[in-house]
């Protein structure tokens, strides 16, 4: 049970990721981005890119972060810089449509199958042992990243002037315009940030499983839009312990004999928080107040 | 003295002419209805370029008693309902027999409507147990129901100390959990210890380390069971990331496609049960050899199809089945539609035996049985070869 649980940590962490992406452009700037999950897909390709380049496994991670970063950007100007007031729902069908672009075009490049990526075996062979499991270099390596990544986040939003920036947006959009902040920038940063990490995610989850995995975005990282629901919309820290939890119980269920059922955790899960609690678990609204604590 | 000749001109005048129409019958066509775009796409790419060597082969031969073979593919999408249309589809635009379509939900689909629409059709790919009906359906390629015992057999005898063993499934696709089900039967059939509840996920789960966790921590003494190859993929490389070094033994669902040239490292120890590689069959190698190379000159020029030839070759033989049938039958292109499918659904039921690239037995029911081996995976080259 041990072992399920530290690997579940490992696979939320990756969740957390991904949901923290969604919670940003949500919570920012009130903004749902399909487009998100495919953009996460697209880190794996990325990584695979890299590794088939001979470059080295350290370089897959700044380059995700950048290409990706910069397809946020793509799509911020595609599917909503010209979709303005209350068409979110406009909006939010262009970046369903921009995710499928990513994907049909991927499937393009590469066929159907998912391509392996080449990993050396000291990264996903050898490890330590913890709590009587055997823990990879790789999977210590989702975990530090994750970590320091979430961290650099906070960071960044609460100390940094661009941080404060973002913050003001998020409070109001009119009041940071009258304050002087650029909210055009801000909202491009937000998108930059938010697929920026969602691209690790995808490399990570792509060292993790061996392959590129065309399939990933629709299923791996629409349980992020969950995971996103359970922890509070526009909540990073919510985001966090959503996605850390939802890993765990998809464990336990195959612990438990219910493997079969897996998928079902992270969607019962959200249904059962949200009825006890609409808002999300740590959810007091849609905006990232709680980011200045 | 000049009407004579001049009769004789003008026969040997028209001889050329009338010997150009004699040679125009008209051509033949076999409908293929194949996965050409989406996730499975590769499949399809495969399937098609294995016909089109096939109709050249035929061609090459003479064609069917003088008309030539055409080929028409329709992309079936990998949806039931889609597979039902392209059928109907290619009945209408006067298919004399379909090839396909593949899968076990579109051809359990189709394989009724046959019968109804009365336009004779053969799977290549479909291995869920029951499902091809007779008299318009045949299926060269053996059911999991024959095939699956064989390769139990064949695992025990090369383990003898296996004692217990673990099953997994891909329990959201009736044929994985169909077949993981007769894995754990034939378990107990051979009075062996099945340990744990049946380790499932779903296609839709992306990361298998926590069913890799499980099997492990049941400590079996090999793990048998059935997924679709994409879920197949991830739980080798969990397994091996878990460093579960057991042998494995699945159905063949993953013969084809890309696992066997995608899965390194993480394929040894998995064995499936196959009659044929991209080098090597029961029947004629050097034949098989030679036909298998044009194929995968044909594939490896598709980006992402792989060069895996080792089951699409039923596709051929089934082809030639078709062909060998309506040559025998006296059909050719310009004999009425309804009349060429009677007689291409006469063959099916007459149909005992055929050896084309591959070695065939038909059972009563329409589906083929065929001597298994044990597959698994050389790793260099990333094709299957014969296990010793």
């Amino acid at each position: 049970m041990i072992q399920q649980i530290l690997n579940g940590l490992i696979i939320g962490s990756m969740y957390a990721l991904v949901a923290i992406g969604f919670t940003l452009v949500l919570g920012v700037l009130d903004r749902l981005n399909f487009a998100h999950t495919e953009i996460f897909m697209l880190g794996g390709f990325v990584g695979l890119v890299v590794i088939q380049a001979g470059g080295p496994l350290w370089l897959t991670l700044p380059v995700a972060f950048g290409v990706c970063g910069g397809m946020g950007l793509v799509v911020e100007l595609v599917c909503f810089r010209r979709i303005e007031g209350d068409a979110r729902i406009t909006a939010a069908l262009s970046s369903v449509a921009a995710g499928l672009i990513i994907d049909d075009l991927l499937q393009k490049v590469y066929g159907t199958d998912p391509p392996s990526l080449p990993l050396p075996g000291y990264i996903t062979d050898a490890g330590v042992r913890f709590l009587d499991t055997h823990l990879t270099y790789l999977d210590l390596l989702i975990v530090g990243v994750t970590l320091a990544l979430m961290l650099a986040l906070q960071l960044f939003v609460a100390r940094s002037r661009t941080g404060r920036a973002i913050r003001a947006v998020a409070d109001s959009h009119v009041a940071a315009s009258l304050l002087g902040i650029n909210v055009r920038r801000v909202t491009q940063q937000v998108f930059f940030l938010s697929a920026a990490l969602a691209g690790v995610a995808g490399v990570l989850y792509a060292l993790r499983t061996d392959i590129a995995n065309l399939q990933a975005g629709l299923t791996f990282g629409l349980k992020a839009l969950a995971v996103m629901a359970i922890g509070g919309m526009g909540d990073v820290r919510g985001a966090v312990i959503g996605g850390l939890a939802v890993g765990v119980l998809e464990g336990l269920a195959f612990y438990w004999g219910l493997g079969g059922y897996s998928d079902l955790v992270v969607w019962i899960a959200m249904i059962l928080v949200l009825l006890v609690r609409p808002a999300g678990l740590f959810g007091g609204g849609v905006h990232v107040r709680e980011l200045r604590a | 003295m000049l009407r004579p000749m001049a009769l004789a001109a003008f026969i040997a005048a028209c001889l050329p002419i009338s010997a150009a129409l004699a040679q125009e019958k008209p051509p033949i066509k076999f409908g293929n209805i194949a996965i050409m775009s989406g996730p499975a796409a590769s499949s399809g790419n495969m399937e098609k370029s294995v016909l089109d060597v096939a109709v050249e082969d035929i061609n090459a031969a003479g064609g069917i008693n003088g008309s030539k073979v055409i080929e028409q593919t329709e992309d079936a999408q990998l949806d039931p309902g889609q597979a039902v249309l392209m059928y109907r589809k290619l009945a209408a635009e006067n298919a004399v027999g379909v090839i396909g379509p593949v899968t076990g939900t579109q051809w359990q689909t189709v394989a009724p409507i046959a019968q109804q629409v009365k336009v004779p059709a053969a799977t290549v790919n479909a291995v869920a147990s029951g499902i091809t009906v007779r008299p318009w359906t045949i299926r060269l390629e053996p059911p999991d129901d024959v095939i699956i015992p064989q390769a139990v057999e064949l695992f025990l005898k090369k383990f003898p100390a296996v004692k217990k063993v673990a099953i997994f499934a891909d329990s959201g696709e009736s044929s994985t959990l169909n077949a993981a089900n007769l894995f754990k039967s034939l378990a107990k059939k051979n009075n062996l210890e099945v340990v744990g509840e049946t380790v499932g996920f779903t296609g839709k789960t992306m990361d298998l380390s926590p069913a890799a966790i499980e099997i492990k921590r049941l400590d079996p003494d090999a793990l048998w069971g059935s997924a679709l190859p994409p879920q197949q993929l991830l739980l080798a490389k969990a397994l091996a990331a878990q460093g579960f070094d057991k042998p494995k033994l699945a159905n063949n669902i993953f013969w084809p496609g890309n696992f066997v040239s995608t899965v390194g490292e993480a394929g040894k120890g998995w064995y499936i049960p196959g009659f044929s590689t991209n080098d090597k069959v029961f029947g004629d190698n050097a034949r098989y050899q030679g036909v298998s190379k044009r194929i995968i000159e044909r594939v490896s020029k598709i980006p992402g199809t792989g060069t895996n030839i080792s089951q699409a070759t039923i596709a051929y033989d089934t082809a030639m089945v078709y062909a060998d049938i309506l040559r025998k039958a006296g059909v050719d292109g310009n004999t009425p539609i309804a009349q060429a499918r009677e007689k291409l659904k006469d063959g099916f039921l007459a149909l005992k035996e055929y050896s084309g690239l591959n070695i065939y037995k038909i059972m009563p029911d329409g589906d083929g049985d065929v001597k298994q081996v044990l597959l698994i995976v050389d790793v260099p080259s990333g094709q299957w070869k014969f296990a010793e």
